[in-house]
């Protein structure tokens, strides 16, 4: 029932009704919102992706195809969105380095108010460049396979592998160096 | 080992998920949200077009000044060295300043 009443919305949607838009994006405001903050670690960055990812969702959702779950297209909007972010403030890494630092700890203080302790694994993913970060969240915490996660970062199947192998070994670096 | 360590990046990442209460914002806050960003996408086309036209007529118009071999080009060049090298020495003179200040 639920998957019908999407497929209308998303019909509307690409009609160019404005409303079914908005309530299709509503149901998965939280889960976008969710997937962002796990990628980038930051609520400020964050908060200024969901709102690139609604505008870009709303220019190009004619060009959804009904062939992948809508939520995966989301989620490759969002990846694609940020990593045009980051190329974009390349020049001003500096700055947006101690913001991303200032911003992480936004994080812990809100996982904190919520009870949940920040542990050494989030620490240590926190430490992981968004390159090897976004590969292993796909993989180790949506589930998407190798192939999938190369047809949304727009790299090769084995890059993928070896940036997941990667950032398990780097998440394991960090945690021994934390105990030691 | 490895299978470990993947239980606990997909741990870490299920509790973050936790700690994070987001819920969504009511339709009407979404539609203002959606046409902020849409006025503030159609004014940034609309700037670079601006931009782009500039440019374009920019070119044009040197390239036709160049082929009529217009006195106007040349004269046009000799002004802006003239303005250029006084800038270029007062602006030189201020970051040499600014570079003592800081030492």
């Amino acid at each position: 029932m639920k998957e019908f009443e999407e497929h209308q919305l998303i019909t509307l949607a690409q009609q160019g009704d404005e409303a079914a838009f908005t309530a299709l994006f509503q149901r998965h405001y939280s889960f976008i919102y969710n997937y962002l903050i796990k990628m980038t670690f930051n609520p400020m960055i964050a908060e200024e992706l969901l709102q690139e990812t609604m505008l870009k969702c709303y220019l190009q959702i004619t060009s959804f195809n009904h062939q992948s779950k809508f939520s995966s297209w989301l989620i490759t909007i969002a990846t694609r969105t940020y990593i045009d972010l980051l190329r974009k403030k390349k020049r001003e890494r500096g700055l947006f380095k101690r913001a991303a630092d200032e911003h992480s700890s936004a994080l812990k203080w809100e996982l904190q108010l919520n009870k949940v302790d920040f542990n050494e694994v989030m620490e240590a993913i926190s430490t992981l460049k968004p390159l090897y970060r976004i590969p292993l969240l796909l993989r180790h915490y949506y589930g998407f396979t190798y192939a999938e996660i190369g047809e949304i970062l727009n790299c090769h199947e084995g890059t993928v592998k070896s940036r997941v192998n990667k950032s398990i070994k780097l998440v394991r670096k960090e945690m021994h160096e934390d105990e030691g | 080992m490895k299978v470990d360590e993947e239980k606990q990046i997909k741990e870490a990442f299920e509790k973050i998920t936790e700690g994070i209460e987001r819920s969504a914002p009511n339709l009407a806050t979404l539609s203002m949200m959606l046409n902020k960003k849409k006025a503030e996408h159609k004014k940034r086309l609309n700037r670079e077009l601006m931009f782009f036209m500039l440019i374009a007529s920019f070119c044009i118009i040197i390239l036709t000044l160049v082929l009529a071999n217009a006195p106007i080009l040349y004269i046009g060049i000799q002004v802006l060295g003239i303005v250029a090298v006084p800038c270029v020495m007062i602006w030189k003179n201020k970051k040499s300043k600014q570079g003592d200040s800081v030492l």
